[in-house]
């Protein structure tokens, strides 16, 4: 008898646990505390004096990008392979103390010139850049915002170029943590042999970004060298 | 663990990440999966549709602004549980401040009109029974299936109370019912 009674009660469970699924699902909030809880939103958000970063997402067509930019510029790019994870904490690690917030409006300028040279219809960017990074970084990206499209050159000629000839493995890994892919053309950045070592979106997105800039690559080297070597 | 939870997990990780910079479209993003869960816990914590309400509200300000301090060390939700834990346990200090016996307050969720304790008036009344620490716990595990450790997280105790409470509270439950 006992135990009997006990097998009740386990399904009782049961039905309870059933019960209580529907039950949260049935549950709404009323929708004043959303109101109110914008409201207050809205105050802090006009009390706030700091910095500010819009973000966006658009379809290219190598698939979706992630932008943002701060009133001084263009920040960050984010390549359809890079985890969204590592954008948002790249923001949080530059912009503790900012707030984000979502806006075409804000980004459309960069979208569109990004939009356009996937598309293979635009060549050279025009857009102000807020460029986040170490001064070395600084250095490095600066001497590849110089590549012209269509060009390649090499780690070991970045490093002559910024007058550190032995910092070949740096400027490679300054090239890997380069915020603003694409508009700093770090694809256009290539191994002594032509061959494609790193990528940050993949190495290939790399082939494929050579490509749309009239290299042609066999067996992830380059067949025809840039001219800058 | 399950795939489809491992992912909701990132999800909520890479929201509250956002949440962290002020960003409302992850907030409401956020609200959206968590303000039903959270009303409903502090609903049958307090009995009190009410009350409830603000608690609910208050947990959801508290995430807005404290978001930055998710370490990920526990799950997003156990987080979000434990704030909610907490808002709740302050109100009913306050309670006890106030001298507000339990009488009263039974008293006052009768007249509640909340559709979706009616349906379930027994459990409830039989949970409403069940002593406080023991009916937190079983209430995590039951509703939200928690498991001994997360909720051990959300009380801020170990693993062996959780598993002792809500032993004595199923004992009681199966008494009551």
């Amino acid at each position: 008898m006992p135990e009997q009674k006990k097998e009740l009660n386990m399904n009782e469970m049961t039905k309870i646990e059933e019960e209580i699924k529907r039950e949260i699902a049935a549950t709404r909030l009323p929708s004043e505390v959303w109101k109110r809880l914008e409201q207050r939103m809205i105050k802090e958000d006009q009390a706030f004096k700091g910095e500010r970063i819009y973000y966006t997402t658009s379809k290219t067509e190598v698939g979706r990008i992630l932008v943002a930019s701060s009133a001084e510029g263009l920040c960050r790019v984010a390549l359809p392979s890079e985890d969204d994870r590592a954008f948002w904490n790249w923001l949080r690690r530059r912009f503790a103390t900012g707030r984000v917030q979502e806006s075409a409006e804000k980004n459309s300028q960069s979208v569109e010139e990004l939009r356009a040279y996937f598309a293979g219809e635009l060549h050279e960017f025009d857009l102000k850049l807020d460029l986040r990074a170490t001064p070395f970084q600084v250095d490095v990206l600066h001497e590849i915002a110089r590549i012209p499209f269509g060009e390649t050159v090499t780690y070991s000629h970045i490093a002559k170029s910024i007058g550190k000839p032995i910092a070949r493995l740096a400027v490679g890994a300054a090239t890997g943590s380069n915020p603003i892919p694409i508009v700093i053309p770090c694809h256009r950045v290539v191994g002594a042999d032509g061959r494609m070592v790193g990528y940050g979106g993949g190495i290939p997105l790399k082939e494929w970004l050579l490509h749309l800039e009239g290299h042609a690559i066999e067996d992830h080297k380059l067949v025809e060298r840039g001219l800058f070597d | 663990m399950e795939l489809g939870n491992e992912i909701e997990i990132r999800e909520e990780e890479l929201l509250l990440s956002r949440v962290a910079l002020k960003d409302q479209k992850a907030f409401e993003e956020l609200y959206r999966r968590y303000s039903p869960r959270l009303f409903r816990y502090a609903q049958v914590r307090l009995r009190d549709s009410h009350a409830a309400e603000e608690v609910t509200q208050e947990a959801l300000w508290a995430i807005w602004q404290g978001a930055h301090r998710y370490q990920g060390t526990s799950k997003p939700s156990t987080w979000i549980f434990g704030i909610a834990h907490h808002k709740v346990a302050d109100l009913l200090k306050k309670r006890i401040k106030e001298n507000l016996t339990q009488d009263e307050l039974s008293k006052r969720s009768k007249h509640e009109s909340d559709v979706n304790h009616a349906k379930n008036d027994v459990l409830h009344a039989a949970l409403a029974k069940v002593s406080e620490p023991c009916r937190d716990a079983l209430v995590l595990s039951f509703f939200y299936k928690f498991n001994y450790k997360e909720i051990g997280e959300i009380l801020g105790c170990n693993e062996g109370t959780v598993k002792n409470r809500i032993f004595r509270g199923k004992e009681q439950l199966r008494e009551l019912l």
